[in-house]
């Protein structure tokens, strides 16, 4: 079996994982007589999201040349430079934007949103941070 | 870097898609690569280079940049 066959497996199985998990939330939320505002939409999104999943993977293995068709698709290079530079651009704007907005909210007298704002650039400045040593050491 | 792909493939008579199959990139990556829009990886490199059982100087034009 190939390695895209064995994720194609994977897939499956998290596919089957999901659904699983929403009828158990689902009924659980039923059997414990809790308040269903958050079980009920909790547990069905999730058996519609394994669903799909399920759907999605019968399609693509159908057959070996659709099969490979999908894996040309996700593994092409300039289709995975594309999401990397796609990613790169979103982080820089993020930074950016969220600067302006901190200095922008303290103008506008809104300390409490500031300061959210600024903890989680902070955050993300911090986290891109251990990323790049986890990388570093990878190659 | 500019490259001789697109020539080759016409005169081999070969569409985009049979080398897109072939090398496992999708057509979309051969009109880019053609184009000179997208340069490949050394990966990608070999694999045109033995699909057209040439080299890669052969294929791959390297110009050095003016800046350099």
């Amino acid at each position: 079996m190939t390695e895209y066959k064995k994720k194609l497996k994977n897939r499956l199985y998290l596919a089957v994982g999901y659904m699983l998990i929403g009828v158990v939330i689902l009924c659980g939320g039923f059997i414990l007589k809790t308040d269903n505002s958050f079980f009920a939409p909790f547990g069905a999104a999730l058996i519609v999201c394994g669903a799909v999943r399920l759907i999605r993977y019968f399609r693509i293995a159908r057959d070996e040349q659709t099969i490979r068709r999908q894996e040309i698709k996700e593994t092409d290079e300039r289709n995975l430079e594309i999401v990397s530079r796609a990613r790169n651009m979103a982080f820089s704007l993020y930074i950016m934007l969220g600067g302006t907005a901190v200095i922008a909210l303290q103008f506008a007298n809104m300390q409490a949103e500031s300061k959210m704002i600024a903890y989680s650039v902070c955050f993300f400045v911090f986290l891109y941070w251990i990323c790049y040593m986890i990388v570093k050491r990878k190659i | 870097m500019k490259n001789r792909i697109r020539e080759l493939r016409k005169g081999r008579k070969i569409t985009q898609d049979d080398l897109a199959e072939a090398v496992g990139v999708t057509r979309q990556t051969i009109i880019s690569l053609e184009s000179g829009k997208y340069t490949a990886s050394l990966q990608l490199a070999f694999k045109i280079a033995n699909y057209f059982d040439a080299t890669i100087e052969e294929i791959f034009i390297y110009e050095e940049d003016k800046n350099d």
